[in-house]
């Protein structure tokens, strides 16, 4: 009865609590996808939050027609919109000229019949625009968007499906306005505008539809063409919101005031780069910048249980590869936060389980030093398997002491720190050249810094393992540091006993668009001829099966091991859909098992198994014994 | 031999004790010098039992089955596990309550979530994340949580609550077995079966102790970031042994009773948190469509195995395992299910422990289940993805989807807490039961070496770190005792048969020994 009663009371008290949280509903916040506008929004869901204001966040819905649709229905409350689409959504469209104020004003005017508001203007602008490669540019001598139409028909150019809509300031006005006829368009999601600046690198299309924000057109030097038409009204951005949310939740004013003129150009493209290059959670970037300016209490990179970590070496380029897979693991696992973190061996975070996955090269797998009996090979480092190919890195040597030319000349080399793949690769390179260098690791927490300390360490040669375009690798080229070849590798055994290190050939043409984006006709002054050295994989690396006997791969007796499980095989698809397989790994990489090929069975024996022919005789006869048992005894007796 | 208080109250080791403990240390030991050799050697023989024969633990897991279904609704019915006047021992809610506790354990907190979102993702056969695999997952998990898993316990308990209350026999495996072969060839058989049945009791319990503690520990770890070391395992045993010691020494009316129920109250309080928070109308269509699909598709999922399909490994791998684990159990808590059942009819008997608790799982598999199965389809999701990583926090993440969340996520880990506990409680009284010739109140001093006992092998069996051993331990006395419970049926059955005239009759009960009983002697 007493336990009766209480339960009694704790359930009406459960209620009690939960009845004070429900009766506001929470303030929806919403927000297009471009890293942009998901930053922005996440600001006033931050500080929304920082003011005791319950927040559901809705970002990334879709374009602004989308938006704004969920906006007037009422399913969000906000969302950060620009002033050029905010009219062009009217069929309006405002001269060029005319100031961010006027055109708040207007809009005031305008939505107001639909219960809207406008906020005063954030400060930054996201004008959507063209841009070509500035060499491409250059040698059609295209600077406007007059001289496109005159070359259009040659051209191919990339949109994304909201812009191709857009009826009064869209593809279709854009072509008739100027008179253009392009060769070819390519249209791609909404979402995924990002990848027209890459297939503008790779040359796939010749122009690329972006946003003035866009942090891509600094990084990698894109030209922008001038819209000498006027073409594109001023895209300024502001909070749209519903006016009934100011009655629901006043402090949201406050907020909107602080807003007002608060993020420039410089900030949003620093703060876009983090999201849009280098795969960072643009919540996470945002809540850094609040904590940093104070402006709302918290600890950083407090613990994510939902999170799938990446863990990535110390110097590996977060615009580079690490962006890349990050965002493509965003892309296949959209409901789970996908966080970086930088350790000195990814693969010892992934044994540790603080991490799901590493991106490594394939040295990272190897102890060199110790030797595997049977194979003669270094000996392979359990626990881990490959799950995707991400890339190729390259190993750099570079001659600190300029004297050196030769790595037979070196006494001692630099390297990452312990247990990196740099640091393994070199071990393997002393082993294999039977160098007598001693090695020298060294530690930083960033590329920059990881490249000053190479250059701090005193030693003749630094060695790096890492794509082409790291920025390590870059800091150490452009301070005109030569890379030394490694050139009798095949000569011995090597081939044989490091197979993860294969002979390549580096040319100073991969470094030129990593070098064009810093300054006009750089050139590295170390790096002026091909240079034969080593290469190997760039792969994802997961937690593999210990060689152990279980009682089962799945289900309850697999579950509560205090270490990583493997990744899933659907896990290790979805990953492998969105990396693409350019060739296979390396066979002497542990693969994970959806990588290996599938083998039409072969007929099976009759008997697969004659022991458990015989347990099955047996356990029949047990059955037919109880049976017996049961029914013939008292039969017998009857 | 009828009244085993008369027996003495200090602690004299029989037979039986004396021969389980030398297996039981050897067994012990043989993990704790060489772990991996133990689990190896253990597991292999377990994973050869599942895959070779894994036709004959679903036909004999589905065979009890439809053999309690026999007893419940055929002639048997009425006959009572006691004496024809005698009332039960404990309240109906309390009796539930502490069967419950007793046979799902800790389990049944993680794997609440865990396993539908699990089949939702992966289900054997077709593809993942549709609305057929999700009905598939509840139909599946009710498969494993539901009637057979009940009926398992269930008759395990029938056998030796008859022998015991009716018959006025000891409460041990042996009995019988005794009775279906009188005679020293019979004893020398039943004492076999007693030391096979301390056997697995003890690793049973042991196993289970060692993982329990570890996800207390894992579950500590995700809400207080406490270390994941060996003295945090450590700590959490010594506070369970504590528990667990105080809760046994005094005694089962009270102790586990207690605890049973406030581990009752808590677990459908927090269930009902979880329904009226979370997407109630989602949860009870789940609730109404599982129980339909699961009553329309018993009879063909009861005898599903896949050798078309080439899924034998994942019928291995999950269905059998869970047969094999609750057979693991069923010495156990089939004793402790038949001591606390004492004065009920084969119906009643048959509709508590095996008609309720299957109700009851349904409903917490619907609710836990559905809600994560409802984030995972409609709401922001991301819990199956972590399901296949680490179930305990895949469990967590989930409570705080809802409000208060930590909170929640303290009261899943008093649940364990308590789910352990209770069965340590009860696995000390069985095994104290069993070893004591079978008195039904074994003394106190019983109690305290068993559970010692059982302590020490826990925290040996954490302190080698090796969770195979855990689980090897766990299951592999589920192997010969499904022999052995196979001959306990046996001789249940023919014993039975001298019940059918006198139910019949309705009238005289005092001569209780059947015609057989003597005609067993001829072989």
């Amino acid at each position: 009865m007493i336990i009766n009663r209480s339960i009694l009371s704790i359930v009406v008290l459960a209620f009690l609590l939960v009845g004070c949280g429900i009766n506001r509903e929470p303030l929806q916040i919403g927000g297009k996808q471009s890293p942009e506008d998901r930053i922005v929004a996440e600001l006033i869901a931050e500080l929304a939050e920082a003011e005791g204001i319950p927040v559901q966040r809705r970002i990334g819905l879709g374009g602004s027609r989308i938006t704004m649709e969920a906006l007037k229905r009422g399913e969000i409350d906000l969302y950060p919109e620009y002033t050029g689409s905010g009219l062009a959504l009217l069929g309006l469209a405002q001269p060029p000229d005319a100031d961010s104020g006027s055109a708040i004003g207007l809009l005031r005017n305008r939505y107001s019949p639909l219960g809207l508001s406008w906020s005063e203007p954030l400060g930054f602008e996201s004008r959507p625009g063209l841009v070509m490669l500035r060499e491409r540019a250059r040698a059609l001598g295209i600077r406007s968007y007059s001289d496109l139409a005159k070359h259009s028909n040659r051209l191919t150019l990339g949109v994304d499906s909201e812009f191709r809509e857009r009826p009064v300031d869209g593809l279709g006005p854009l072509i008739r306005r100027n008179g253009m006829d392009f060769n070819g368009i390519l249209e791609v999601p909404t979402g995924e505008r990002s990848e027209l600046s890459e297939k503008l690198m790779d040359g796939e299309i010749d122009i690329a539809q972006i946003h003035s924000a866009d942090p891509r057109i600094e990084i990698f030097d894109l030209h922008m063409l001038e819209d000498d038409h006027e073409f594109f009204p001023r895209h300024d951005a502001a909070i749209v919101y519903r006016e009934d949310v100011l009655q629901r939740y006043p402090a949201l004013e406050n907020i909107l005031a602080k807003l007002e003129g608060a993020i420039g150009d410089a900030q949003i493209k620093a703060l876009s780069r983090r999201v849009s290059l280098r795969g960072e959670d643009p919540r996470e970037v945002v809540r850094g910048e609040l904590i940093r300016l104070g402006l709302i209490d918290g600890e950083l990179g407090a613990k994510d249980r939902q999170a799938l970590s990446l863990a990535v070496s110390l110097s590996a380029n977060a615009d580079g590869e690490a962006g890349t897979v990050l965002r493509q693991l965003r892309r296949s696992f959209p409901t789970s936060n996908v966080n970086l973190v930088r350790s000195p061996d990814p693969l010892g975070a992934v044994a540790d389980g603080s991490v799901r996955l590493a991106l490594v090269s394939a040295p990272a797998f190897f102890s060199p030093g110790s030797v595997d009996p049977a194979t003669g090979q270094p000996s392979l480092r359990q626990g881990f398997e490959t799950v995707a190919l991400v890339g190729t890195s390259f190993l750099h040597a570079f001659a600190l002491n300029p004297d050196i030319d030769t790595l037979t000349g070196a006494a001692s080399i630099a390297t990452g720190p312990v247990g990196s793949s740099g640091f393994r690769a070199a071990e393997s390179l002393i082993n294999g050249l039977e160098l007598s260098a001693e090695l020298k690791p060294v530690s930083g927490d960033t590329p920059g810094a990881l490249a000053d300390a190479l250059l701090e360490s005193g030693a003749d040669v630094a060695i790096l393992m890492q794509p082409i375009g790291n920025s390590s690798a870059l800091a150490l080229l452009q301070r005109g540091l030569s890379l030394i070849e490694v050139d009798n590798w095949v000569q011995s055994n090597n081939r044989i006993v490091f197979p993860y290190l294969q002979p390549a050939r580096i040319k100073p043409s991969d470094y030129a668009r990593f070098v064009a984006g810093q300054r006009d006709d750089a050139e590295l002054a170390g790096f002026i001829r091909p240079v034969e050295t080593l290469a190997t994989q760039l792969v994802l690396a997961g937690p593999a099966n210990v060689d152990e006997v279980r009682l089962a791969s799945q289900g309850p007796a697999a579950s509560f091991v205090p270490r990583a499980l493997p990744l899933t095989d659907q896990v290790v698809e979805r990953i492998n859909s969105a990396t693409g397989k350019p060739e296979a790994i390396y066979p002497v990489l542990p693969q994970a098992r959806a990588l290996a090929p599938r083998l039409p069975k072969p007929p099976e024996a009759l008997n697969p198994s004659p022991a458990a022919s015989f347990l099955s005789v047996f356990a029949i006869a047990l059955l037919v014994w109880i049976a017996f048992l049961v029914i013939m005894k008292p039969r017998k007796a009857n | 031999m009828n009244n085993p208080a008369n027996a003495s109250k200090t602690f004299v080791p029989n037979r039986v004790f004396v021969v389980s403990l030398i297996l039981v240390a050897a067994f012990g030991g043989w993990g704790l010098i060489d772990p991996e050799g133990m689990s190896g050697t253990s597991l292999g023989f377990t994973t050869f039992m599942l895959t070779s024969i894994g036709w004959y633990w679903l036909l004999i897991s589905t065979g009890f089955l439809i053999l309690a279904a026999y007893l419940a609704l055929g002639p048997y019915g009425s006959v009572k596990l006691g004496d024809d006047d005698e009332e039960p021992e404990f309240s109906t809610v309390s009796w539930i309550a502490m069967l419950f506790a007793g046979g799902m354990g800790a389990g049944l907190i993680f794997w609440g979530v865990a396993e539908p979102l699990y089949h939702f993702r992966d289900p054997p056969g077709m593809t993942g994340e549709t609305a057929e695999a999700a009905r598939a997952a509840f139909k599946l998990t009710n498969l494993h949580w539901g009637l057979h898993a009940w009926s398992i316990y269930g008759v395990c308990a029938m056998v030796i609550a008859y022998f015991t209350f009716r018959k006025k026999k000891k409460p041990l495996i042996s009995t019988p077995i005794q009775s279906l072969f009188p005679g020293a060839g019979g004893e020398r058989l039943g004492q076999v079966a007693n030391v096979l049945g301390v056997f697995a009791v003890v690793f049973g319990l042991a196993g289970s102790l060692t993982m329990g503690t570890l996800q207390i520990r894992a579950g500590l770890g995700e809400l207080l970031g406490t270390p994941l070391n060996f003295s945090m395992s450590l700590l959490v045993m010594f506070v369970m042994y504590a528990t667990y010691m105080t809760s046994t020494s005094v005694g089962v009316d009270r102790g586990i009773k207690l605890l049973s129920n406030i581990n009752m109250a808590v677990a459908v309080l927090m269930v009902i948190y979880i329904a009226v928070l979370g997407p109630t109308a989602f949860i009870f269509e789940t609730l109404v469509d599982s129980i339909g699909t699961y009553l329309t598709q018993l009879p063909g999922m009861a005898f599903h195995l896949m050798p078309f399909e080439g899924l034998q490994d994942w019928t291995g791998s999950w269905t059998l395992t869970y047969m094999i684990w609750w057979l693991a159990w069923g010495p156990f808590v089939g004793i402790f299910i038949a001591r606390i059942s004492r004065g009920r009819t084969i119906r009643e008997f048959c509709a508590g422990v095996i008609i309720v608790p299957t109700l009851f799982s349904l409903f917490w598999f619907a609710v836990l289940g559905g809600a994560g199965i409802f984030i995972e389809m409609f709401g922001g999701g991301g819990i199956a993805e972590l399901v296949s990583q680490d179930v305990s926090r895949a469990f967590f993440v989930f409570l705080d989807f809802f409000p208060l969340g930590q909170v929640l996520g303290f009261v899943a880990l008093f649940l364990i807490f308590i789910f352990l506990v209770t069965s340590a409680d009860s696995g000390s009284f069985v095994l104290s039961m069993m070893t004591s010739d079978g008195q039904l109140n074994p003394p106190l001093s019983y109690k305290l070496v068993w559970g010692t006992l059982v302590a020490i092998l826990t925290v040996a069996t954490l302190f080698s770190g090796s969770v195979e051993v855990a689980k090897a331990m766990a299951v592999t006395g589920a192997i010969p005792f499904s022999v052995v419970l196979l001959l306990q049926i046996a001789g249940f059955l023919r014993a039975i048969r001298a019940e059918r005239p006198k139910t019949v009759a309705n009238g005289d009960v005092s001569s209780k020994t059947g015609p057989m009983e003597n005609k067993g002697a001829s072989s």
